[in-house]
């Protein structure tokens, strides 16, 4: 049925090409292995003959009198001296050898069964199976008739056929020529051909040994000239110049009567040379090599794989009006904008049709040429080229420009160079899903890197060490819409994946809310102005009151600051201790925070606020206000926090890990416990005393326990290192708040490392009965399978750096393979998925408008316009209609201690 | 030659993984491509062979090519989902 398609492919016909074919198109016969003489010009009957296409300007095509660009050149054909195996065919021809008769050419089959599988096969053709399926049924089919020893026709014993990869064949050991083999095939009458797959109109199974080979035109093949002079020839025409010289040196041999072996031997060169020359990677011959000792790239090389034609130029292309270049931050900016070199920008373009109304405008657009001075408002944009209404392009030059402005019409396309504002795509790969492309504003800056804000990082996982990052510049009025309708940055604050912000503060935006909002903070006026000055309100709030006749501020005032006036919201911060009974707003770890009418009232704003991934109150603001509140909301609560954490000051150093020496008494003493328990262990499973766990065997009962015993004592030790680093460490600050690093790296830092696994398993590999030479044999204690008992700050001891290097190998291993693998399985998603749409009566539906799915997600719901899993947050809605009295009313449920 | 497979004689559709599969009347499949505006091809598609296509037939509910088939399972997103399939050869 044709639904929105107005060409349908209805059949693709595959046959062999008869020699006749080939010599019926080939314009001309080749027989010389030269290319040029001496004058440069092509030798006739030679592989760069005139006769198959033009590839030098002012020449004419022989065949066609056509130019350079009119001729798409010809075929020609080489005759061969003797039949030789077409490499791409061999497992047909295997198994046309062994389902035929040696003797007589027919199927070894009787009868009756040659007329049930055609008879099937003719079913198979009417009900519409696909090829897939009639290549099953023949290959059913070769392998019941290849099982016959004796010919139903003839009588004659079958020999069995068995290929020397990659292209010779043997009978009962014995050798079968091309020459033989084409024989036979030739016996093969075609009422026996259709049950083996083959149509005789299309193919006879004797064309797949090749009696003459297609020479492709020289427009394929080009030769290039270098600078010096020289002539460097397509790897294809090296490959042409063996066959025609063995083939040749073959001829001579034959018809001059030279002994068998000679002209064996010249005969297998040339299989070799026309096996490379249709594909050079066959499995069992060598490569066939350039002189420079890199592999020729031959037919098969130039379609297959990632370079391959399909891969590489079909489905995706290099594309015009795009630039790279390294990343670097801009926390001034906003999370839509995009800081682009001048010379990025002067190159860039974007097309403008003059008419009647703008054509003032484009005229002084024009006049300022393709290097305009910049004016008191810095960098304007410029015109590179002028396309004309015939569609001539004509370059802007200083010397033409009041020529070319004065000369334009409506009808005349500009070429302006990028300006501020314009939108424009960036991507970060691997494009692993839609946030990885999203459009930017322009801002045309000094230097030469691509600059963006921080917040951004997330979602095209981009970090500043050296990162790229391609742009695209929208050609289409259209394109240029549907980008700011549909792609511009704030739109993409919610993530599709898991409906929350991939939009967030990280690092220092964290700290940085975290310690002006933690325990009341308050700044004084000097400071606060301070970091109020970085956002747009110049005006400071209402002093929260009066120390010393000082006025102050608290952090969450001014934090309040970014906040809608109306914004109603409580929830658990990232420090939450998840106490047994939770005192909501009356928390006394500050990790409860209630924001009322747009004042942060209570609790610290931390990761859980607004944090890429986690942001309660970006993901409400999202929701609630609009991607572009939300925006504007990230780049103040961003702002006030680098404001809060410069004045304040921030840092971490080694210190941050230090510890009192009565602490690391008390962990080495408990790792000294650990480490006897695991001793006692390990003597009651020699002893036989130690009690099987059901279901493991002694072996594993003990490894279980010591791993859990050890698991145990690396905990205690982060516990007493952790007593000792208090709200005030910045390490843990950083820690607690979600901006960097976790509690377990510290305590792996200050306390003990602990076991190092390489497949889950303590270490057990390395020498007969031990890991290192270090231990006694069959030692099974802690130390010796690869427990650290330092901390990173103490440093390790040779073996426990050993084994830790080991478990450090391993991570680094599992992370290469997980990114080849998830690649390949993302491209195969990907291609499965790449047409499939919702559509707008909910339905899921491919380009062929057949429905995938019945309802989007089974649900219909858009996770990005639906709050939790549920779709609906009833407290949300609740606190909306109700408003205060809701309020109240979850403030006594609370206070009643009952958990909702 | 590909050789007949021995038909199943127990009852899959009590299996947990097994989704509820009910033939359609006429009637009803014209109703279901009226709500969504569609012909029969453009129906995912289950194959003749299905075990659960082949009990339904078997317990008298005949499948021909160009059946629907009502397919009801538990969702992890929307509690109950509702597709329907077009049975064809295979």
């Amino acid at each position: 049925m044709l639904r929105g398609v107005s060409k349908r492919i209805s059949e693709i016909k595959f046959a062999f090409m008869s020699p006749e074919e080939i010599r019926k198109i080939s314009a001309i016969k080749v027989i010389t292995a030269d290319t040029y003489d001496d004058d440069g010009f092509p030798i006739d009957m030679g592989l760069m003959d005139s006769h198959l296409g033009v590839i030098e300007p002012g020449l004419r095509c022989k065949t066609c009198k056509c130019r350079v660009d009119e001729c798409s050149g010809h075929f020609g054909h080489i005759d061969l001296a003797m039949p030789v195996i077409h490499v791409g065919y061999v497992k047909d021809i295997t198994r046309l050898l062994r389902a035929s008769c040696k003797a007589c050419g027919r199927v070894l089959l009787t009868r009756e069964r040659t007329q049930e599988y055609r008879a099937l096969m003719a079913e198979m053709e009417n009900f519409g199976g696909d090829t897939q399926d009639k290549f099953e049924l023949t290959k059913v089919t070769a392998k019941d008739a290849s099982s016959t020893p004796i010919c139903h026709y003839c009588g004659t014993q079958q020999g069995k056929v068995t290929i020397d990869k990659p292209t010779t064949f043997r009978e009962d050991g014995h050798k079968l020529t091309p020459k033989e083999i084409r024989e036979r095939l030739e016996r093969i009458p075609d009422e026996d051909l259709l049950p083996m797959g083959i149509n005789p109109k299309n193919a006879r199974p004797e064309w797949m040994i090749l009696t003459a080979l297609l020479v492709p035109p020289v427009t394929v093949r080009p030769s290039i000239t270098l600078q010096s002079g020289d002539r460097s020839e397509d790897d294809l025409t090296h490959k042409l110049v063996d066959v025609l010289r063995i083939n040749q040196r073959l001829r001579e041999n034959r018809d001059a009567g030279a002994p068998q072996l000679i002209v064996e031997d010249l005969w297998e060169l040339l299989q070799y040379h026309i096996t490379t020359y249709y594909d050079n990677q066959t499995s069992g011959i060598p490569p066939a090599r350039h002189r420079s000792g890199r592999p020729l790239k031959t037919l098969v090389q130039r379609l297959k794989g990632k370079e391959g034609r399909f891969r590489s130029n079909l489905s995706g292309k290099r594309v015009n009006f795009s630039s790279r270049t390294v990343i670097s931050p801009d926390p001034l900016m906003s999370i839509n904008e995009l800081g682009v070199p001048r010379t990025a920008a002067r190159e860039l373009t974007i097309p403008l049709r003059v008419n009647n109304l703008n054509i003032d405008m484009a005229r002084r657009l024009v006049t300022r040429g393709p290097e305009p001075p910049d004016t008191s408002r810095g960098y304007i944009p410029g015109v590179n080229y002028v396309i004309r209404s015939d569609a001539r392009r004509i370059k802007v030059t200083p010397r033409n420009k009041s020529l070319i402005a004065m000369n334009l019409e409506p009808g005349y396309i500009v070429e302006r160079q990028l300006q501020a504002g314009d939108i424009v795509l960036f991507n970060r790969q691997p494009s692993l899903h839609r946030m990885s492309m999203m459009a930017h504003q322009v801002q045309v800056m000094e230097g030469k890197t691509f600059r963006f804000n921080l917040s951004v990082c997330p979602p095209y996982n981009a970090d500043f060490d050296g990162d790229e990052m391609n742009l695209h510049v929208l050609q289409s009025e259209e394109a240029r819409v549907e980008a700011r309708i549909l792609m511009r940055v704030q739109e993409h604050i919610l993530s599709p994946r898991f409906g929350g912000p991939v939009i967030g503060a990280i690092h220092d935006h964290i700290t940085g809310a975290f310690i002006m909002t933690y325990k009341n903070y308050s700044f004084n006026r000097f400071d606060a102005l301070q970091i109020i000055s970085r956002i747009d309100i110049k005006v400071l709030p209402e002093a929260d009151g009066t120390k010393d006749g000082e006025e102050y501020w608290y952090g969450r005032t001014l934090m309040s600051l970014a906040l809608p006036a109306d914004l109603n919201m409580s929830f658990e911060a990232s420090i939450c201790q998840n106490c047994d009974t939770c005192e909501f707003e009356n928390c006394k770890h500050d990790a409860y925070v209630v924001v009322r009418n747009g004042k942060i009232l209570q609790g610290a704003v931390d990761e859980k606020a607004i944090g890429a991934f986690k942001g309660k109150i970006l993901d409400k603001m999202a929701r609630d206000y609009g991607p572009d509140a939300a925006r504007v909301f990230l780049g103040i609560a961003t702002k006030l926090s680098i404001g809060a954490i410069m004045v304040m000051g921030f840092t971490t150093g080694i210190d941050d890990e230090d510890i009192p020496e009565m602490a690391k008494l008390q962990i080495s003493e408990k790792l000294k416990k650990a480490r006897e328990t695991v001793e006692a262990l390990v003597i009651s499973y020699r002893d036989g005393t130690l009690e099987q766990m059901p279901g493991r065997s002694l072996e594993e009962t003990l490894e279980v326990e010591t791993m859990k015993e050890l698991g145990k004592a690396r905990d205690t030790a982060g516990q007493i290192a952790g007593k000792h680093q208090g709200m005030e460490n910045s390490a843990v600050i950083m820690a607690r708040c979600g901006a960097r690093g976790s509690m377990l790296n510290l305590s792996q830092m200050a306390g003990c490392i602990g076991q190092q696994a390489v497949r889950g398993e303590r270490i057990s590999r390395g020498y007969w009965g031990r890991t290192l030479p270090h231990f006694v044999k069959e030692d099974l204690g802690a130390e010796a399978k690869g427990f650290v008992k330092s901390c990173y700050k103490s440093g390790l001891n040779p073996t426990e750096y050993f084994f830790h290097s080991m478990g450090g190998r391993e991570g680094l291993v599992d992370t290469a393979v997980r990114t080849s693998r998830s690649g390949y399985m993302q491209r195969r998603l990907i291609n499965a998925l790449e047409d499939l749409k919702v559509t707008a009566d909910g339905t899921v539906r491919n380009t062929a408008q057949c429905i995938i799915q019945f309802k989007y997600g089974e649900d219909n719901i858009d996770p990005t316009r639906s709050s939790g899993d549920s779709g609906v947050d009833i407290n949300d809605a609740l606190m909306e209609v109700l408003g205060d009295k809701y309020w109240e009313f979850l403030t006594k449920q609370n206070s009643k201690g009952g958990d909702q | 030659m590909a050789r007949k497979k021995k038909e199943l004689d127990i009852d899959i559709m009590p299996h947990v993984l097994v989704p509820r599969f009910t033939l359609l009347d006429e009637k009803a499949v014209k109703q279901v491509l009226g709500e969504f505006k569609i012909t029969r091809d453009q129906l995912p598609k289950i194959r003749m062979g299905d075990a659960m296509v082949r009990q339904i037939d078997r317990e008298g509910g005949a499948v021909t090519e160009g059946s629907v088939i009502k397919v009801i399972r538990e969702s992890p997103t929307a509690g109950v989902a509702i597709a329907y399939r077009l049975v064809i050869r295979g």
